[in-house]
């Protein structure tokens, strides 16, 4: 408890201040505290009486959030306190009634812009907004003061109870995690880490779970980069997702958080090439972005979207399309129902409805990453097998190559190796609609596709010729797959439907669906109509 | 002030006179582009009836008609959209060729409505894997119709997708022949007047500072990353022995690596070029100016046009690359000469900046028929260097042997990203011959290094009839070689 005799020598500090002559007569802050503070604060703020009244001058209870100031200035403090690392106590008297809600803000603004570097002001509205506040008259008691107006400690750092599971998988968009097991779970000590969990470089997930600690109520500002997909949700809620395979591009989220403790859960995934995780955020406490991430790379700006819109004819493209091939050939319909064709496995690889395509990412800087389609789930057709092959028996196993020494050169078998040749493409005059040629071997076959929007259904037609001299049996797979089933020549596989108009259509008992491709006259000819659900 | 306004008023002069006297001999004119497109040129085609065609980053081709003429008065139409950042493209029997990311393809307007609308692959067996540096850039066919592409690593770095950092050579068959590796991100690639085959190469990893490099069968031309796909080219033969990756030069592995080829033309990073582009011969029979079957190569980020002048030494290409002409619009990458010697020069600088300022442009660049005072070509002789010049010097001033000056220097060839210059060596011109009719000058240079690039300054040089000083008064010469 502070003596009288203090107490008294602050009075008489007030009185004798009014003598003093002015150093800064233009700012009434400077004014007001030659009259009122001077004495136990001293002209340059750093305390006087040999260290008995604690310095404001680079005094971490001036900076940060200016109520905490107010309250001390209209409420008063005692005890003991901490200021700059030295122990103090001592009474700082209430000032409330004494001073109005202007000479506060004024005095305040003074001190904190001056001699702590703080550029957020005091206004007359929060001043009185905190004698409004609080109910008690009493003086503060620092520890109870700094319970509502924590110090905006350098080395404070929102995330508590942290565990960080690792999972492993090929995935190009976020998995459901929770239907995971993770390889492993481990508490964590911040910041959060890529390559401090994991010297995986590819195919491997993170989630990492904590509690988030909000000092003030207010809205947190998140910024987010992840390479390759990323995901912070608060309570439950989405904040920012940026998901899909990509380099690392800032994107942001903000809510509004009451004071106390929050549900944190960031997700990431990495397919291949390039990987990091950024993380931070804005506080209202403190308006500096605080890294939650050991990784403070700066990020590139969002990506502009670039949309194509197939108007009077379809559009052909050919980019990076996501969960295409790098060589895929989109096709953009005025019908609102889009897919790619892929030129290495001579099928659709995606179908989806409504916007078609974002040039944004090929468009712009470098050209970095792949094209997006305006889907947020479009259908993915799974079956990747290349689709003909001349077989001996009717259900032997699908052809395959070796593999082995394009393997050790880090390379995947293409089309080529499989016997197949892209011939390109060749457009309609009226509809705009590209007719697909490739080889098999010496077999000549084209794609055409036909979007029916009423029945959200694309029509594939697929028409092959046959060299008069080959007498070879060819087969056509449609799809192979565990979950598959054919049913009248109806075959379902998730959210896909097909139907197949063709002479036959068998299953294999390691579930590949196939048709034996019956030619007439040389000429044969295959229409799958695909439904799917997005 | 009137006195200080006269002498600004002279000043501007004096800066105005200097700056635009390469304008004097070859004017740049800006080619108005379709209206509302972003046309970042990346491939430009000669048509028939003086039309061009020119491929953009996003992959629209747009023809223009006028393009010779009145500028005023060109019209755009689009002819195919929906490709894939094609960097090559030439017109032949009825049809536009396209080395595109993906694949080689021919371009053919079947309807006749102005259209195309059969885009056939010729050959698609390259790779790519979705990584943005894997470029393709390709020739017009050569005497046996082939087109030479030179692949791009995977950024810049890697091989992770067939033949990346390769020279493939595409038949009219549609096969594709592995030709040369060692390569790492090119800008360009073209002829010289013999049919031989030279691209620009970067300043980057291998590259101690961008390059001109000679492409042959059999060639391995520096960055050994894509040389493990020597097991997918069963005509090469064995791979290359890898060069050291640290504390060598390309002089020091020529004698390890017998399939190693040096650079023909070193450009000195910063102070001449830092990303040469395309590579142009001036087969126009003199329409272009005094500079016959010499190469011009184009620089994207300085916007400008530089000459080259190519010997063959035994058995190795090398030569002399001279400032030609700066202030074109945007980052230079494509560029075509006419017959009738107009340079058509396009650009970009999305993703990568330029000094021309616009973000894209289509330029024309022809010859006003004055012949500047210049270097018109440099040669490595046994004892040093002779110099010919497009008119007679001033034999007085050019046989004082102080009015030459020569340093050398040469570059780290190494894994790591570029070099600085190392073993710099001044030269010592021992004597100077003018001849008779003061059209050149032999010079005797003492301490010639073979590897480095030799920079040669003449800025005392002036012609005997006008007294101009030479339009540009540097060269520098690679030598690889010198004459038995």
């Amino acid at each position: 408890m502070i003596s009288k005799a203090m107490q008294l020598r602050w009075v008489l500090g007030v009185l004798t201040c009014l003598a003093f002559g002015s150093l800064n007569a233009e700012h009434p802050g400077w004014v007001a505290y030659q009259k009122v503070c001077i004495v136990c604060h001293g002209p340059d703020g750093k305390g006087v009486a040999g260290g008995i009244f604690p310095p404001i001058k680079d005094s971490e209870w001036l900076k940060g959030d200016p109520e905490r100031s107010i309250h001390v200035v209209v409420f008063g403090l005692e005890g003991a306190l901490e200021v700059k690392g030295k122990s103090y106590n001592a009474l700082m008297p209430p000032q409330g009634a004494m001073l109005d809600n202007q000479t506060i803000a004024d005095i305040l603004n003074y001190v904190r812009a001056t001699w702590n570097g703080e550029k957020e002001v005091a206004t007359v509205a929060m001043v009185q907004k905190v004698r409004d506040a609080r109910k008690s008259e009493a003086p503060w008691q620092a520890d109870e003061l700094l319970k509502v107006y924590p110090m905006s400690d350098p080395n404070f750092f929102p995330l508590e109870n942290t565990m960080v599971s690792y999972y492993e998988g090929d995935w190009n968009k976020l998995p459901d995690f929770s239907q995971l097991k993770p390889k492993q779970v481990q508490e964590w000590k911040k910041p959060l880490s890529i390559d401090k969990v994991t010297k995986s470089k590819e195919h491997f997930g993170l989630v990492y779970e904590a509690d988030f600690i909000a000092q003030k109520e207010g809205f947190y500002n998140f910024d987010m980069a992840s390479d390759d997909g990323g995901r912070l949700s608060i309570n439950g809620k989405v904040v920012v997702e940026h998901d899909g395979i990509h380099p690392l591009v800032n994107h942001t989220g903000k809510l509004k958080l009451d004071r106390g403790v929050h549900k944190f859960r960031l997700e990431y995934f990495q397919k291949g090439g390039g990987q990091g995780l950024v993380l931070s955020v804005k506080t209202p406490l403190d308006k500096k972005s605080l890294y939650l991430t050991d990784n403070r790379l700066k990020v590139q700006e969002p990506v502009p979207v670039i949309e194509i819109k197939p108007e009077e004819k379809a559009i052909v493209m050919r980019q990076f399309v996501e969960n295409g091939d790098a060589r895929a050939i989109a096709v953009g319909h005025p019908e609102k129902l889009h897919f790619t064709f892929d030129p290495q496995r001579m099928q659709p690889a995606i179908m989806w409805s409504g916007n078609f395509l974002d040039a944004g990412k090929p468009w712009t800087g470098r050209g970095t990453g792949w094209n997006p389609v305006f889907s947020e789930k479009p259908g993915l057709l799974k079956f990747r097998q290349y689709p003909f092959a001349t077989l001996t028996d009717r259900n032997q196993a699908w052809p395959s190559v070796d593999e082995g020494m394009k393997a050790s050169l880090g390379l995947q078998s293409t089309a080529r190796d499989f016997d197949y040749r892209f011939k390109g493409y060749e457009l309609d005059s009226k509809t705009g609609r590209p007719t697909f040629f490739y080889n098999y071997k010496d077999f000549e076959i084209s794609e055409t596709y036909t979007p029916d929007a009423e029945k959200h259904q694309m029509i594939r037609k697929l028409s092959i010729k046959r060299p008069v001299s080959n007498e070879q049996t060819l087969m056509f797979q449609v799809i192979q797959g565990l979950e598959v089933s054919l049913k009248d020549h109806r075959v379902q596989d998730g959210c896909w439907q097909l139907q197949i108009q063709a002479a036959e259509v068998f299953m294999t008992s390691d579930h590949c669906v196939r048709c034996p491709i019956d030619f007439k006259q040389d000429q044969a000819e295959i229409v799958l109509t695909y439904q799917w659900e997005e | 002030m009137k006195f200080a306004s006269l002498m600004s008023f002279l000043l501007l002069c004096s800066t105005l006179v200097w700056a635009e006297s390469e304008s004097d001999y070859y004017s740049i004119e800006k080619i108005p582009l379709p209206e509302g497109e972003v046309v970042e040129v990346g491939s430009i085609a000669l048509m028939p009836d003086q039309n061009i065609a020119i491929a953009s980053r996003r992959g629209d081709i747009f023809m223009a008609q006028g393009a010779f003429g009145d500028l005023e008065k060109v019209k755009w139409s689009n002819y195919a959209s929906g490709l894939h950042e094609p960097f090559g493209m030439f017109y032949k029997d009825g049809s536009l060729f396209l080395t595109q990311r993906p694949e080689f393809s021919k371009l053919t307007d079947k309807d006749g409505d102005g259209k195309a609308d059969r885009f056939e692959t010729i050959n698609d067996q390259w790779g790519i894997n979705g990584d943005y540096h894997e470029y393709a850039f390709g020739t017009s066919p050569d005497k046996n119709g082939d087109v030479w592409v030179v692949l791009c690593l995977t950024g810049s770095a890697g091989a992770s997708s067939e033949f990346r950092g390769w020279c493939v050579r595409i038949t009219p068959e549609g096969e594709m022949i592995p030709t040369a590796s060692g390569i790492r991100s090119p800008g360009g690639i073209g002829f010289n007047f013999e049919g031989e085959v030279f691209y620009t190469d970067n300043q980057g990893l291998w590259n101690g500072t961008s390059h001109l490099k000679h492409l042959r069968q059999g060639h391995f031309v520096g960055n050994p990353t894509g040389n493990k796909f020597y097991a997918l080219a069963k005509n090469m033969g064995a791979q290359p022995v890898d060069p050291l990756p640290e504390d060598t030069t390309m002089q020091n592995e020529r004698a390890r690596i017998k399939e190693l080829v040096p650079p023909t033309i070193m450009f000195p990073h910063a102070k001449l070029a830092n990303s040469p582009t395309a590579v142009v011969t001036d087969d126009s029979q003199g329409k272009f100016g005094p500079y016959s079957n010499q190469l011009f190569v184009s620089d994207q980020t300085t916007s400008k046009v530089m000459r080259v002048d190519l010997e063959e030494v035994n058995g190795v290409y090398q030569g002399a690359v001279f400032l030609f002409r700066e202030g074109f619009s945007s980052g230079i990458v494509p560029m075509k000469l006419a017959a009738d010697g107009t340079m058509f020069v396009g650009g970009t600088n999305r993703g990568w900046g330029s000094t021309g300022k616009d973000p894209f442009a289509l330029e024309r660049m022809r010859w006003t028929g004055k012949i500047p005072f210049e270097v018109h070509s440099m040669k490595v002789t046994k004892a040093g260097f002779r110099l010919n010049f497009t008119m007679p010097v001033d034999k007085a001033i050019a046989q004082d042997k102080q009015n030459y000056s020569m340093k050398s220097w040469t570059y780290k060839y190494q894994k790591g990203y570029g070099s600085p210059e190392i073993d710099q060596q001044d030269q010592f011109i021992k004597g100077v011959m003018v001849s008779q009719d003061g059209m050149s000058v032999d010079l005797e240079v003492e301490n010639r290094q073979k590897g480095h690039v030799h920079e040669l300054s003449l800025k005392s040089l002036i012609s005997s009839n006008g007294n101009k000083p030479l339009l540009h008064s540097i060269a520098y010469y690679t030598l690889n070689e010198i004459p038995n």
